[in-house]
């Protein structure tokens, strides 16, 4: 099937569309406690 | 002092700047860990990678230059400990599709539609290198300079990498079942989520 320009163009938005959402709803998840406990655990170890 | 290095001093100074790279950068781990998962796939994997890439950004904070970007700094370091990593240890890990899962649709404001455990499948089958330009320019607002800085390559390799990788996604979404291994996972589920794409959006789903 032969696609117009405008119909290839659509497909793209709603392929974007689609990227955006899978990256943004992990972006939302709530950061797992590991991470700030690793935070808190850097943070104390200086270095000189 | 004109231009302090939280490196160089001692006491005040030093712990009120760490503080708030400290701060920033923990604004910053819901976004590294989306680029990290959605760059390697695996969802344990893509959280070590982001620790890895903080315990690495915290050792380096000398280096970061304050005001500027740090979540391209970050990013940066994530993606080059992801291709050391791979080097070094990593093979394909299997793609867990439960993120996708949960929101099975994305609609666009024409009403066309599209499936994103496809297209989640679908990037998979990309390129690192094209997966990552996509996601940093398509899904995480990166410019083509940003990009370009990330991935330490020139912006007219960024600019064909993504019109690459675009192409390559729309010819997978094209023929799902037979690119993206639909069938062999799937069964008889495949035709009836195909026959509703089909119903749903005839005009972008048939082949």
């Amino acid at each position: 099937m032969k696609n117009s320009s405008a119909d290839l163009k659509a497909r793209q938005d709603v392929i974007g569309a689609g990227l955006k959402r899978i990256f943004d709803e992990i972006v939302e998840e709530p950061v797992p406690p590991e991470f700030l406990e690793l935070l808190e655990k850097i943070d104390h170890k200086r270095e000189p | 002092m004109a231009n302090p290095d939280p490196q160089e001093q001692d006491g005040g100074d030093a712990s009120i700047a760490d503080a708030a790279f400290r701060a920033e950068m923990i604004a910053l781990i819901p976004f590294l860990r989306a680029f990290a998962r959605t760059l390697a796939g695996h969802r344990e994997d893509a959280d070590d990678l982001c620790q890895e890439t903080l315990a690495k950004a915290w050792q380096s904070r000398g280096s970061y230059q304050l005001g500027t970007n740090l979540k391209a700094w970050l990013f940066m370091i994530l993606r080059n400990q992801f291709y050391s990593d791979r080097r070094r240890s990593w093979r394909q890990q299997p793609w867990h599709d439960s993120d996708a899962e949960n929101a099975l649709v994305a609609q666009d404001n024409q009403g066309a539609k599209l499936d994103l455990t496809d297209l989640s499948r679908a990037l998979r089958l990309l390129s690192d290198e094209q997966r990552e330009v996509l996601i940093l320019v398509g899904a995480g607002g990166f410019s083509y300079e940003e990009a370009a800085s990330i991935c330490g390559c020139a912006l007219g390799t960024i600019k064909s990498r993504l019109a690459r990788a675009r192409g390559m996604l729309q010819d997978l979404l094209d023929k799902p079942a037979t690119h993206l291994g639909l069938r062999e996972d799937r069964g008889d589920a495949v035709d009836e989520i195909l026959g509703e794409l089909d119903r749903l959006s005839p005009k972008y789903f048939q082949v």
